[in-house]
């Protein structure tokens, strides 16, 4: 015995439904001659645009180098300033600092010169990270230091 | 340092500057201490330019430095001081293969 039917029967559209393409699509490319064609005018002007753009950058460059080199002494001597400036800071700061500590003699080791040949420092030696920065914090040391040579 | 080269090669003094301090921080050190002991030769060098090789050594190790700088921080924090301000970033040079042109 069958069931009495309660629902509507899904049945295809009006007029059937559009065939499926199964014939090739016709499709277009270019040929093989304008492919040279193009090429030959594309390839010419992009060399040209290269070589104009390296001569460009080259001369750029050597401007920048003239500039840097035209400004070499100023900022070599603004370098030299800030050192002096930060080594009678230094000095200052370990007079006031080691005052009461007994055999210290500011600029040694307890009395004991860094250098026996040079002990007033007549001849400018270049202070390490560690001279110039003994006031200051490590971590601020550090940072300058590696930011500064650009290690790590 | 001179090169202890017991070949001379037509190659031997471009790398020279592999050992050598010129260009560098303690150039005047070795420059007194070549000065000396090229004169005298290295035996007679040990005793006669003792001071000039002690400095040289002094300036690559900077032991006396490290030590007063220790010493120093060891005091303010002792004492518990502030610290100082760090100086501008270019203070010092850059000082890897300073002598190098870019």
């Amino acid at each position: 015995m069958s069931k009495p039917v309660n629902y509507k029967q899904d049945m295809p559209p009006p007029g059937g439904y559009a065939s499926i393409t199964y014939k090739k699509v016709p499709t277009w490319s270019p040929k093989p001659l304008r492919i040279v064609a193009a090429l030959s005018l594309i390839i010419p002007v992009g060399i040209w645009d290269y070589n104009r753009r390296k001569h460009v950058a080259l001369k750029s460059m050597i401007e920048d180098d003239e500039g840097r080199q035209a400004l070499e002494p100023l900022m070599e001597a603004e370098t030299d300033r800030l050192i002096l400036w930060q080594m009678r800071r230094n000095r200052d700061e370990e007079n006031e600092l080691m005052k009461d500590v007994p055999g210290w003699v500011t600029g040694t080791w307890f009395g004991e010169s860094l250098f026996k040949t040079n002990p007033n420092f007549d001849k400018w030696v270049q202070p390490t990270y560690y001279e110039a920065y003994s006031h200051t914090r490590a971590r601020d040391m550090h940072q300058h230091m590696y930011t500064r040579n650009k290690i790590a | 340092m001179e090169q202890i080269a017991p070949v001379q090669t037509p190659i031997t003094y471009n790398f020279a500057w592999v050992g050598s301090h010129a260009g560098r921080r303690c150039e005047l050190f070795e420059k007194q201490w070549l000065n000396c002991a090229s004169k005298l030769g290295l035996h007679k060098a040990e005793k006669e330019c003792k001071f000039e090789l002690q400095d040289l050594k002094e300036c690559e190790s900077m032991d006396l430095s490290y030590k007063r700088y220790m010493r120093m921080q060891e005091e303010r924090q002792k004492k518990g001081l502030p610290y100082q301000d760090p100086p501008p970033y270019d203070t010092l040079p850059y000082q890897r293969f300073k002598n190098v042109v870019f």
